[in-house]
C-alpha cells in the first residue's frame, strides 16, 4: 500500500481482508490539524471504525489486487447505523471487547454480529463474509456470525446472487452458518439464508436502526455527531452527577471541558432531546437520572475518544495486575491515575468484585507511551484478537478531575472515566450498581 | 544419555538413601535437579527432565575429599556409568568425569564436581582425581563457589543451590555468547553452552515470582562481595553482559528456548518472544540495580 504522509503517521485499523498487511497505520496521535490539506493516496478503500474523519484524506479504490486493509469509516455521522443498531439490540446483545472482530456478542455466547454502515459493492460483502467465516472457523462453538449491514448501491437480487457465490466456495460447516440482515437499494429487505424468527427480528431492529440514522426518529432531531468536544462536555456532566454536585453552569461546563460555548449549547440541546438532561432554575444542567441512552453510546464510542491502548504481558507468566499496580504506584508518570476496578474500589468501598481483573490507567493528553516499558519491559500492546490485557491505557483529552489517594500516591480516575472502565470490562452490574451507589452517597470523598 | 520425567521429590529421596548420612555435609545438589526441587510445586505436572544430578563436594578444593566419597560410595555397591571410564595418567588427554549410579539402580546418576579454590581464575580446571582403578577428572568451575551461599537443605538432609545463585553462577560463566558446544545433544539438538546455560537462567526467572527476582540483586551483590574480594565490583557491572548479548541473537535465543522446552519448562511452551520478555524483565528486575550499585557515571 503506498502512502505518502509528510510526517510518520499512524491509523487506527481493523483488519478484515484475507491478507494481513505488512504495516499498520495509526493516525490516532495526530491533530485535525496535522492532517487537514494533506493528501493521502491509499491505495485500498478506507473505512475507519467510529472516529471522525476530515474531509480532506482522498482514497482512490483498489481494481487489481484484493485491498490490503480495509477500514471502517464511521464519523460521527456515519456511525449512525451501528451505534443506532447498539441501542436497538440492547438486552440481547452486547458490545465485543476491543480487539474483537466482530462488534456485538449476544449474552449467550452463541451468537455474533457484523454491523456495516455501507458494503458498495461485491469486494466489500466479500471482505465482509470472510471475516466473519474466519471468526467461525476459530469458535466452533458459535451458531451464528451475523453480517447486519446496509447496501445502498447494491440491488437484493445482485446482493442475493453475490452472497450465494461466496458462501458457495465456503466449507459448509461454516457456510450454514453465516447469516446476512440487509437493507439493499431503496432499502430492500434481504434476508439469507432464509427468514426465522431471529432473523427476523433482527432486521426489524436494523430497519429502526436505518430509520434513527436517516434522522426520521422525531427525538433525534439534534442529530449533530458526537465529537471529541461533545463528548468531553458529555463526560464533564457525567462526572458531576455522580459526584453529585448539583448543576453546573454553561461557564463552568466549558471551562471544565474546554470546550466552546456552541459545543456545549449543542451538547445539552441533544441531551435534553432525549430528555436525559434537567436545567435548573438558575440555567445550571445535569443529568435528570441516569443517562442510559447516551451511556449505551458512549459505551460503543468511547474508545475512539478515550484512545485507549491494551497492553498484554509477552513473558508468558500468570497476569498480576496487583504486582503491576504495585510497579504503576513506584513509578507512574506525571499526569497519570488509575481508574477501573481499583478506583470504583476507591469510590465505593463495599464495591462487589474479587480481584483485580486488569489495570486501567487514565493519562491526560497524548504522551508517549514508553512509561508502560519502563514499569515492565515484557508488557507489549494488544494485538488483534488478543483480549486480555492486563494494562490499558486511556490516553483522555479533557482536563482531569484526579482524586487524590490517601496515601498521596497515584491519584484515582475521575467517577466518569471509571464507570466507563467497568463498562469496558463488561462489569455491566457492578457499573450499574457504582451508579447507584455514587448517587446514594455510599462512597469515600 | 537417555532422558525420562523423574519425580525431584522422588530424586532427592533416593539421594538421601542412597548416600551414607555422613557424608551428605559434604555434597550440595545443583543444577536443574536442585532448580526442579525448589520449585517442585509449580513443576509438580511435568517432573525434571534429566537422571544427571549435579553434586557439588564440599568444600572447596577438596580432591581428597573427593577421592574419599568416590572410594566410600564405590564400597557401598554404587557403580560407575558407562563413559566413567579411568585413565592411566593423570595427564591423559581427556580425564572423565566420576559419575556414578546408585547401588541397585540405573534410575539416576550422581556427577562429582569440584568447588573452585580460592583464586581459581579458569572458568573450568579440571583436578586429577586418583581412585584404585586409574585417573579420573574432577571438573571445578569458577563461580560455582557461589552456589553454595544460601543454600537450602531439604527434610531429608540433603543440601541444594538456591535458583538465585545458581543463576548468578550461570550468567558469570558466560559473559559474551561464543561458540562452545554442549558434548551431547539437548532435546536431539548441539546447542551453544551459552546458550542452554543462559536459558537455565531464564528458566529460574520466570518460575520465580516477581516479588522474588527483585530480591536477587541485593543477595548477588552480597554473594560477591563474599566470594570474589578483590573483583566484585567488575563481576557486578558486567552480570548482565551474556543476556544482553543473547537477546541481540535470535539463533542463540532459539537455541535458549529449546533448551528450557525440553528442560525445566517442558510444561509452559514458551515461545521466543516470551524468553525474550523474560529476559528484559530480569535485567529490570535485578541485573541493572546490581551494576548501578557500582556504577560511577
Amino acid at each position: 500500500m503506498a502512502v505518502v504522509p509528510t510526517a510518520p503517521v499512524s491509523l487506527n485499523v481493523r483488519t478484515v481482508s484475507t491478507q494481513e498487511p505488512s504495516n499498520a497505520l495509526d493516525i490516532t496521535d495526530l491533530s485535525d490539524t496535522e492532517i487537514e490539506g494533506r493528501n493521502f493516496d491509499l491505495s485500498c478503500d478506507i473505512r475507519f471504525k467510529l472516529r471522525p474523519w476530515p474531509t480532506a484524506v482522498r482514497s482512490r479504490s483498489m481494481l487489481a489486487q484484493p485491498p490490503h486493509l480495509r477500514f471502517t469509516e464511521l464519523d460521527g455521522e456515519r456511525a449512525g447505523f451501528p451505534l443506532a443498531l447498539a441501542s436497538q439490540l440492547e438486552g440481547t446483545y452486547r458490545v465485543s471487547r476491543r480487539n474483537s472482530s466482530v462488534d456485538f456478542e449476544s449474552f449467550d455466547g452463541q451468537r455474533v454480529i457484523e454491523a456495516r454502515s455501507a458494503l458498495h459493492g461485491s469486494r466489500d460483502l466479500d471482505a465482509a463474509i470472510v471475516s466473519l467465516a474466519r471468526v467461525l472457523q476459530a469458535q466452533p462453538d458459535l451458531k451464528r456470525a451475523i453480517l447486519v449491514a446496509r447496501t445502498p448501491r447494491m440491488a437484493a437480487a445482485r446482493l442475493r446472487t453475490e452472497w450465494k457465490r461466496t458462501i458457495d466456495v465456503l466449507d459448509d460447516r461454516i457456510a450454514k452458518r453465516l447469516c446476512l440482515v440487509a437493507l439493499a437499494a431503496a432499502d430492500h429487505p434481504v434476508v439469507l439464508p432464509r427468514e426465522d424468527d431471529e432473523l427476523t427480528d433482527l432486521m426489524r431492529l436494523a430497519s429502526q436502526a436505518a430509520a434513527v440514522d436517516r434522522g426520521e426518529d422525531r427525538n433525534d432531531r439534534a442529530q449533530a455527531p458526537w465529537s471529541a468536544k461533545t463528548f468531553a462536555v458529555w463526560e464533564i456532566l457525567l462526572d458531576a452527577w455522580l459526584r453529585r454536585e448539583g448543576p453546573l453552569s454553561m461557564q463552568e461546563l466549558a471551562k471544565r471541558s474546554r470546550a466552546s460555548h456552541a459545543s456545549v449549547t449543542a451538547t445539552l440541546h441533544r441531551l435534553h432531546q432525549r430528555g436525559e438532561i434537567q436545567r435548573s432554575s438558575s440555567r445550571g444542567a445535569e443529568f435528570a437520572s441516569t443517562p442510559r441512552r447516551s451511556l449505551n453510546e458512549m459505551v460503543v464510542l468511547a474508545d475512539s475518544f478515550r484512545v485507549s491502548v491494551g497492553f498484554v504481558d509477552a513473558s508468558g507468566r500468570r497476569p498480576d495486575p496487583m504486582d503491576l499496580l504495585r510497579r504503576i504506584r513506584k513509578r507512574a508518570p506525571e499526569g497519570a491515575a488509575i481508574g477501573g476496578v481499583e478506583a470504583a474500589r476507591f469510590y465505593v468501598p463495599n464495591f462487589d468484585l474479587n480481584g483485580l481483573p486488569r489495570l486501567d490507567v487514565s493519562v491526560a493528553g497524548s504522551p508517549s507511551l514508553k512509561w508502560v516499558r519502563e514499569i515492565d519491559p515484557a508488557l507489549r500492546p494488544a494485538r488483534q484478537g488478543e483480549s486480555s490485557s492486563i494494562l490499558v491505557v486511556h490516553r483522555i483529552r479533557t482536563p482531569p478531575r484526579f482524586d487524590k489517594a490517601a496515601d498521596s500516591g497515584v491519584p484515582f480516575a475521575g467517577p466518569a472515566e471509571t464507570l466507563l472502565d467497568l463498562y469496558d470490562l463488561r462489569l455491566t452490574s457492578q457499573a450499574d450498581e457504582f451508579i447507584q451507589s455514587m448517587r446514594r452517597a455510599e462512597r469515600r470523598g | 544419555m537417555a532422558e525420562s520425567l523423574l519425580d525431584p521429590n522422588l530424586l532427592f529421596d533416593l539421594i538421601a538413601r542412597h548416600v551414607p548420612a555422613d557424608l551428605k555435609p559434604n555434597i550440595l545438589v545443583v543444577g536443574s535437579l536442585a532448580a526442579a526441587y525448589h520449585h517442585r510445586d509449580k513443576l509438580r505436572l511435568q517432573g525434571v527432565n534429566t537422571k544427571d544430578a549435579d553434586v557439588v563436594i564440599q568444600p572447596a578444593g577438596a580432591i581428597q575429599e573427593c577421592k574419599t566419597i568416590a572410594t566410600r560410595l564405590l564400597g557401598e555397591g554404587w557403580t560407575r556409568t558407562e563413559v566413567c571410564v579411568p585413565k592411566a595418567t593423570p595427564d591423559a588427554d581427556r580425564l572423565e568425569a566420576i559419575r556414578l549410579y546408585p547401588p541397585g539402580s540405573r534410575a539416576y546418576f550422581i556427577e562429582l564436581l569440584g568447588f573452585p579454590a580460592v583464586g581459581q581464575t579458569e572458568i573450568k580446571n579440571w583436578a586429577p582425581v586418583e581412585l584404585a582403578d586409574g585417573w579420573y577428572g574432577l571438573p571445578s568451575f569458577r563461580y560455582l563457589g557461589l552456589t553454595a551461599i544460601g543454600r537450602e537443605t531439604a527434610a531429608n538432609g540433603v543440601m541444594y543451590a538456591t535458583p538465585s545463585m545458581m543463576a548468578l553462577s550461570n550468567l558469570l560463566s558466560h559473559p559474551e555468547i561464543g561458540t562452545a558446544r554442549m558434548e551431547g545433544l539437548v532435546g536431539g539438538r548441539k546447542l551453544l553452552r551459552s546458550a542452554k546455560d543462559l536459558g537455565r537462567v531464564l528458566a529460574l526467572a520466570r518460575l520465580a515470582e516477581r516479588v522474588e527476582t527483585e530480591t536477587w540483586a541485593a543477595r548477588w551483590d552480597a554473594a560477591l562481595q563474599a566470594t570474589f574480594p578483590d573483583e566484585f565490583t567488575t563481576l557486578a557491572m558486567r552480570a548482565g553482559d551474556g543476556l544482553r548479548e543473547l537477546l541481540e541473537d535470535p539463533s542463540a535465543m532459539d537455541e535458549a528456548r529449546h533448551a528450557v522446552d525440553v528442560g525445566l519448562l517442558a510444561q509452559y511452551q514458551v515461545t521466543v518472544e516470551q524468553m525474550a520478555a523474560l529476559a528484559d524483565q530480569l535485567l529490570v528486575d535485578a541485573l541493572d540495580p546490581l551494576a548501578r550499585r557500582y556504577k560511577t557515571t
